[in-house]
């Protein structure tokens, strides 16, 4: 095709534009500002290949891109660079770049980085942090506060258990320091069982911290207890910083109703995570001890309390021990006391016994020998008062006796001489005569028959009468 | 009688055991209790920090005779 009225050939055209431009920019840099995106880095060849781009403020459209290459010897500038910002050179940063524009007929247009500014993105990652924690107090004000120049957040309120057993551990599966975290746990000198459970997340492609978010939810929704989250970076070159500054990350660890630890193994700045979580540590093995301390902490404390309640019991004993001695040995004094005082009282008490029972002996005595004399002396008396009693009596039963018997012989003379008067030979002097019939004296006639033979005493006679006849005589010539 | 007992629980107690020991608030008979007491949940703690959860689940079933 050779057809130059119709047109000229690409390759003049290219040539054309290679030109132009050489004649433009040949031997110029400029300094761009743009973010990069679409980075993909050559390992054998040690080149990146990525866009500038610049975005609508609002909208996020993009609204310019150019190519960009970074050849091999801008390696060590880039590490450089990603050591001064705490950041990987990655999609999403702002960067303040050197470049020369090239054209290649081939290839393209391209802009080959030259030089890259570390403070201008250090200070964009700044500036972003800053609307990030900016938006997080306005838009949180009930779980993020800025107080005396620090950031208090709900999570930070919240308290620790005692003991950590049961930890959620978010990290990507490949990360090196979720291998750190999990031996120190896992191999901890106390012996302390501590279960881990992980959550894990991609490796790359995270930039606003999606997956982790999602990754906070599954654990809170997860039907078994945490006493706490543990969120560790990776480390190593494939991992990513960016979305510990992101706001829906640091929203979401503000807000966790269980205490978050962080170990992100910073190169740089802290990140907003780590304002935001309850603890932040420099390492995973860092997070690792703390937990092992935070129990030993515990074990440390009981085991205090148990010194405590050692040391006090003792004491408590060893004085109870010698309050019970010197109780016992009151007890013994007073009873000492007592017993002497009661002894003391009994030998007064024996004592006054003795001698009011030897007055009472001696009174007894007394009264005794009184009384016996009394008795020795008395029968005496009695005996000598019976005597003259003895003696009156026998005067006066003599007396009596003899006047008795005097009166007796005065009666006896007068019946002797009345017997005398009255005796019948007196009788029968004085004319009177004894008439007996069959032996016996009769008085009365009445037994005296006509006829019957009867004898008569007459004086000094007795007459021998038969009875002629009897009469009945009345007459008082007999009569005295 | 240690069924449930939380890390906090027990910690509770022991303050609460130390206290009153340390006030002297309680008699001498119920002393020994107390120290019982107290290194019974000392035990239970350390056992339960150097134990895994299932095996302190089969611990527990194994002491309480109800639970089994």
């Amino acid at each position: 095709m050779n057809s130059t009225s119709l047109g000229i050939r690409l390759s003049e055209f290219t040539a054309l534009i290679k030109q132009t431009l050489d004649d433009r920019f040949a031997g110029q840099t400029f300094w761009v500002i743009a973010e990069i995106s679409s980075l993909n880095h050559h390992a054998r060849s040690n080149m990146y290949y990525f866009h500038l781009i610049e975005k609508e403020e609002h909208s996020g459209q993009i609204k310019a891109e150019i190519s960009a290459v970074a050849f091999s010897q801008l390696a060590n500038a880039i590490q450089e660079f990603e050591q001064q910002t705490g950041q990987q050179f990655q999609n999403g940063i702002q960067v303040l770049l050197n470049v020369s524009v090239s054209y290649h007929p081939v290839y393209g247009l391209k802009v080959s980085m030259l030089k890259i500014d570390a403070s201008f993105t250090i200070g964009q990652l700044q500036k972003q942090r800053e609307a990030t924690l900016a938006k997080l107090l306005v838009e949180n004000p009930d779980s993020v506060q800025f107080v005396n120049g620090q950031y208090h957040t709900r999570n930070q309120g919240l308290k620790i258990p005692l003991v950590i057993q049961r930890v959620a551990v978010i990290s990507s599966e490949t990360s090196a320091g979720l291998q750190d975290f999990k031996h120190t746990v896992e191999e901890n000198s106390y012996g302390y069982k501590i279960s881990v459970q992980l959550f894990q997340t991609a490796v790359q492609g995270d930039e606003q911290g999606k997956q982790l978010v999602e990754k906070l939810i599954e654990v809170f929704r997860a039907p078994q207890a945490f006493d706490i989250v543990v969120i560790v970076r990776g480390g190593g070159a494939q991992t990513d910083f960016l979305m510990f500054d992101a706001y829906p990350v640091a929203r979401a660890i503000a807000r966790f109703p269980i205490p978050v630890l962080t170990g992100l193994g910073h190169l740089k700045d802290i990140s907003i995570a780590d304002l935001m979580a309850h603890t932040a540590l420099k390492t995973p093995t860092k997070v690792a001890e703390f937990i092992i301390a935070h129990n030993r902490q515990f074990e440390e404390r009981i085991l205090q309390i148990r010194q405590q309640i050692i040391i006090k019991t003792q004491q408590r004993l060893t004085f109870e021990k010698e309050i019970l001695a010197s109780k016992i040995n009151e007890i013994q004094t007073s009873f000492r006391i007592l017993l002497q005082t009661q002894s003391e009282e009994l030998q007064s008490i024996k004592h006054k016994l003795l001698i009011q029972s030897q007055g009472v002996l001696n009174k007894n005595s007394d009264s005794l020998n009184e009384l016996s004399q009394k008795l020795s002396l008395r029968p005496a008396t009695i005996i000598s008062n019976a005597q003259n009693n003895f003696e009156n009596k026998k005067l006066e039963f003599e007396q009596i006796v003899l006047r008795r018997i005097k009166n007796q012989e005065n009666k006896l003379q007068h019946f002797t001489s009345l017997f005398r008067a009255l005796s019948p030979a007196n009788t029968l002097k004085r004319g009177f005569a004894i008439v007996i019939k069959d032996g016996v004296i009769q008085t009365d006639a009445r037994q005296i028959k006509k006829d019957d033979s009867i004898q008569v005493y007459l004086g000094e006679s007795e007459l021998d009468v038969s009875v002629i006849k009897k009469q009945k005589k009345y007459g008082k010539q007999f009569n005295l | 009688m240690v069924n449930n007992l939380t890390y906090e629980g027990a910690m509770e107690e022991l303050k609460e055991i130390a206290l009153q020991i340390d006030n002297e608030s309680v008699t001498v008979d119920v002393l020994a209790d107390k120290v019982k007491r107290a290194s019974e949940l000392i035990e239970f703690c350390q056992l339960k920090l150097k134990t895994t959860e299932t095996e302190i689940n089969q611990i527990i079933k194994k002491m309480d005779p109800k639970e089994g």
